[in-house]
């Protein structure tokens, strides 16, 4: 993979093969940005590139430092991901070790630590003065989706890169190209996608979508605040399955938004849920905005109280009831 | 040689090269001058304000060749092995790393040995609040009384993990962070010795994403040479920095305010896309909607300075239609949602909520301007009907319309008999103003006595004789006729009449008094109608009736002026 194949970040890109060509590569670098935008990859492209024995500011692919890097085996090329929720200060100091030496093998030792914010405590601190000034030839790449919660002092020593979400069409043409999809479920993914691929590839899955149907439906029913058996189906379905149970709420919420957001601009592109659309369109005609605002504040409060342990089942039957009179 | 970014390449190496701490510096130097160097120093504030830079520039004058120096000379061997980190006499301990009880009992065994080549054996200790509590507390005794020759220095950013005891220990600076203005001399200083030309600009574009942290800022620097090389043109800034999220930021206030839900997630959508951090924007909008609250309230000035002139222009034009009241509510809603937004694995939707509610509530109207409004409907409703010619004024203007009315009442035409005719054409016609006019004059002579004599009723002047009625068990009635006053009284009315003046005060029948009070203007009328259904309603007959049915519900209580208190319906 070299630079060409990130897929939509053309401005950052840009920013680093500047920076390779010109020398001035800073020992730190922050990737930020939300995600499935492609700030891993291109973490693991530019620990190429720096290694490349080719010279040519990118990776060719071909030479043995290239190709060990993608068989992840290249000895200069470190990568740190969280175990678990977090990650720990063991690796860290692992890290810090070798950092110590030379690199073996390549012109740089790259030190990636994926999902920066995971951090905990002991390790972000571990980490602040190798990360200020580093022994010569190592270059640490952190990347996180959450740059509010990496701590101010480690933002502060590397040099920041936003990524963006990747517009629509640079999406449908990766979701078509490289994985080969037909046309017309790339064109969908990628406006539901929010400009993350790898939101994109998720819903390619669609986990969740017999449940959507389901309240879909059931949502176009409640004329007139009519209590009908599918408030309490629905009620209990989430209840039951507890694993899947918030990021059902999350569609309904989207969902919801989607009939607010339709409602309002009258414009199709700017839905999440562009497969139900019909349904979204129908019903955004009939619904006041009030009533779309309440249902959402109705979901939004039953995920908080159910975050705070309150009993599922009442929790979600409030809930049903006050979308339902809402 | 390998790269270094500007932060590390342009590390302060002396005291004079310190952004911003003139507060820290000149202690210290004149410290070193005057010889009372203290054992331990802690050194604390924000992420890239110096606390590392200086706690090296502190050893560098201390250990120094030609020193202890206010001015390092960085030529010497020792200067120059501090500034390399490969100093024997300085050690630099990453205290995060090195935080146990056991790091500090192997420094407490070194302690001791006198320095290898300087003077003083000195033991920088960064980000010292990672120490644990035993580690802490094993540095005590030491850190109390140090051997002569060793020096601590602390630097932290979190000093509320430090414990009081290690803090009473030490000499504490606290850093602060840098005004925009030096960290711009700063960065100018860096542009021209490195050969990069930029406009000002794009420089206080740079220096304030810096948010007082000249580290940040110069890393921003860095990276903005990194990408447009030698010659920074404000474009390139702007595209790197984002400048543009601020851009949004009015745009969305605009749409909220002009009600326009439609707009407004038509711009979340630009915003998403722009890729700033959602959770981020949301900080950025309830600060500014905060600073258009501020700028409603003040005007501007002193506590939006942080803003550009054209900023705040354009927050000037925004609140210009709008109430403070409905700023405020609205900076309520973006407030109440805050923690919602800071949990929610999607905060776009949360933002695109929060935004269509805002943009959905209704204007407010401010408190004062509701009473105004109330108190305007009340007069208006106060107003006599069938003396609806009379409505000009509410006994603010002395004119004669209104205040005719009551004078020609049963008691001032025929109580006394010596009234002739004559004498009451003139109370009905001009008296009303002549007792207007005399009452501004008394107000003026003697407040106090103005203020009994208000409630009294005027009936009539001629003659030289000034009639003033007044209810027969008043408080007033009998002070005035007695010494001070009705000399007083007599005094004033002289001159105000430029003739010689009796006054006079007549009793009132119970009865008709009541009345002058009650018909005197609209307000007592009013207060006496309230009053009268107060008692209505509490009328022991009307219990009575309660008792008796009782499902009883009151609709309306109807007043008779004429009758006594009327019953409930």
């Amino acid at each position: 993979m070299a630079f060409s194949d990130v897929c939509g970040q053309d401005v950052q890109i840009r920013i680093l093969k500047r920076a390779l060509e010109r020398g001035r590569v800073p020992h730190a670098y922050l990737f930020y940005g939300m995600k499935g935008v492609g700030k891993k990859t291109t973490a693991h492209v530019l620990a190429k590139a720096l290694n490349c024995r080719e010279g040519r500011h990118d990776s060719c692919d071909t030479c043995p430092s290239c190709v060990k890097a993608d068989h992840g085996n290249h000895t200069d090329i470190l990568i740190i991901e969280p175990e678990g929720l977090f990650i720990k200060v063991e690796p860290v100091r692992d890290m810090q070790r070798q950092m110590k030496f030379r690199p073996v093998e390549g012109k740089k030792r790259i030190s990636i630590i994926v999902d920066a914010e995971r951090l905990n405590d002991v390790a972000a601190n571990t980490l602040l003065k190798t990360l200020e000034e580093p022994t010569g030839s190592n270059i640490l790449i952190l990347t996180t989706s959450h740059l509010s919660r990496v701590m101010p002092t480690i933002a502060s020593r590397c040099q920041k890169i936003r990524f963006s979400p990747v517009r629509h069409e640079a999406v449908e043409a990766f979701l078509a190209g490289t994985r080969a999809m037909a046309r017309e479920r790339a064109a969908l993914l990628a406006s539901s996608s929010g400009g993350s691929i790898g939101k994109a590839l998720e819903l390619d899955a669609n986990p969740e979508g017999a449940f959507r149907q389901e309240f879909v439906e059931a949502y176009a029913s409640m004329e007139g605040g009519a209590v009908t058996p599918a408030v309490f189906t629905i009620a209990h379905e989430l209840a039951e399955d507890k694993q899947h149970l918030l990021p059902r709420l999350d569609v309904m919420r989207s969902w919801l938004r989607d009939v607010l957001v339709y409602r309002e601009t009258q414009e199709a592109g700017r839905l999440i849920h562009r497969d139900v659309e019909e349904a979204t369109k129908t019903l955004s005609a009939r619904i006041p905005s009030a009533r779309l605002l309440k249902s959402i504040q109705a979901v939004q409060e039953a995920a908080a109280a159910i975050a705070g342990n309150a009993n599922r089942q009442l929790a979600l039957e409030s809930m049903m009831f006050k979308i339902t009179r809402a | 040689m390998e790269y270094r970014v500007l932060a590390r390449k342009w590390r302060p190496q002396t005291f004079e090269n310190v952004v911003g701490q003139d507060h820290v510096v000149k202690t210290l130097k004149n410290a070193i001058r005057l010889g009372r160097v203290a054992h331990a120093y802690l050194f604390s504030g924000p992420r890239g304000t110096g606390k590392t830079s200086v706690a090296r520039v502190l050893a560098k004058a201390l250990n120094c060749a030609t020193g202890p120096a206010e001015i390092p000379c960085n030529q010497c061997s020792n200067c120059r092995e501090i500034t390399e980190g490969i100093s024997l006499d300085v050690n630099e301990i990453d205290g995060a790393s090195n935080r146990g009880i056991d790091e500090v009992r192997e420094l407490r065994e070194t302690i001791k040995y006198a320095p290898v080549s300087s003077r003083y054996r000195i033991y920088i200790i960064d980000e010292v609040h990672m120490l644990t509590k035993e580690a802490f507390n094993a540095l005590l005794k030491t850190l109390e009384e140090p051997p002569p020759h060793a020096i601590f220095m602390f630097a932290t950013t979190e000093i509320y993990k430090v414990p009081a005891t290690i803090l009473s220990r030490c000499q504490h600076f606290d850093f602060r962070r840098i005004p925009l203005g030096k960290i711009m001399d700063n960065l100018r200083g860096i542009a021209d010795s490195e050969g990069i030309t930029i406009s000002n600009t794009g420089l206080t574009w740079i220096a304030r994403a810096g948010q007082g942290s000249i580290r940040d800022a110069q890393s921003v620097f860095d990276q903005m040479i990194a990408f447009s090389g030698m010659e920074i043109a404000d474009d390139d800034v702007e595209t790197l920095l984002g400048v543009g999220d601020r851009k949004f930021l009015y745009e969305i206030s605009a749409a909220v305010l002009a009600g326009d839900a439609a707009r407004c997630l038509r711009i979340v959508d630009e915003v998403y896309y722009a890729g700033v951090d959602i959770k981020y924007f949301y900080q950025m909008l309830l600060d500014h909607f905060m600073n258009l609250v501020m700028m409603k309230i003040t005007g501007g000035g002193e506590l939006l300075s942080d803003l550009s002139d054209h900023e705040q222009e354009e927050l000037k034009k925004q609140v210009s239609p709008v109430t403070r009241e409905t700023l405020q509510y609205l900076a309520d809603v973006l407030m109440a949602e805050e923690e919602n937004v800071r949990k929610s694995t999607e905060p776009r939707i949360n933002l695109e909520y929060v935004l269509s509610k805002m943009a959905f509530a209704e204007p407010l109207v401010p408190m004062d301007a509701l009473i105004a409004r109330m108190e305007d409907l009340e007069k208006r409703l106060r107003t006599p009907g069938p003396k609806a010619g009379q409505t000009t004024s509410h006994g603010t203007v002395p004119e004669a319309a209104p205040r005719t009315a009551p004078f020609p009442s049963p008691d001032a035409a025929s109580g006394t008999s010596h009234a002739g005719a004559a004498e009451e054409t003139a109370a009905g016609g001009s008296g009303g103003q002549q007792w207007d006019e005399f009452r501004d004059f008394l107000k003026k002579k003697s407040r106090p006595l103005w203020s009994k004599l208000e409630p009294g009723t005027f009936l009539g002047y001629a003659d030289g004789n000034l009639r003033i009625g007044f209810p027969r068990g008043h408080v007033f009635f009998e002070t005035l006729q007695e010494k001070p006053d009705s000399e007083k009284l007599a005094k004033i009315a002289r001159e105000h009449f430029h003739s010689e003046v009796t006054v006079t005060i007549v009793p009132l029948e119970g009865n008709g008094a009541r009345r002058e009070t009650a018909v005197n203007n609209g307000q007592g009328n009013m207060m006496k109608a309230g009053e009268r259904q107060r008692q209505a309603l509490t009328h022991p007959r009307l219990q009575k009736v309660i008792d008796v049915f009782g499902n009883v519900k009151i609709t309306e209580v109807k007043v008779n002026n004429k009758s006594e208190p009327g019953g409930g319906k």
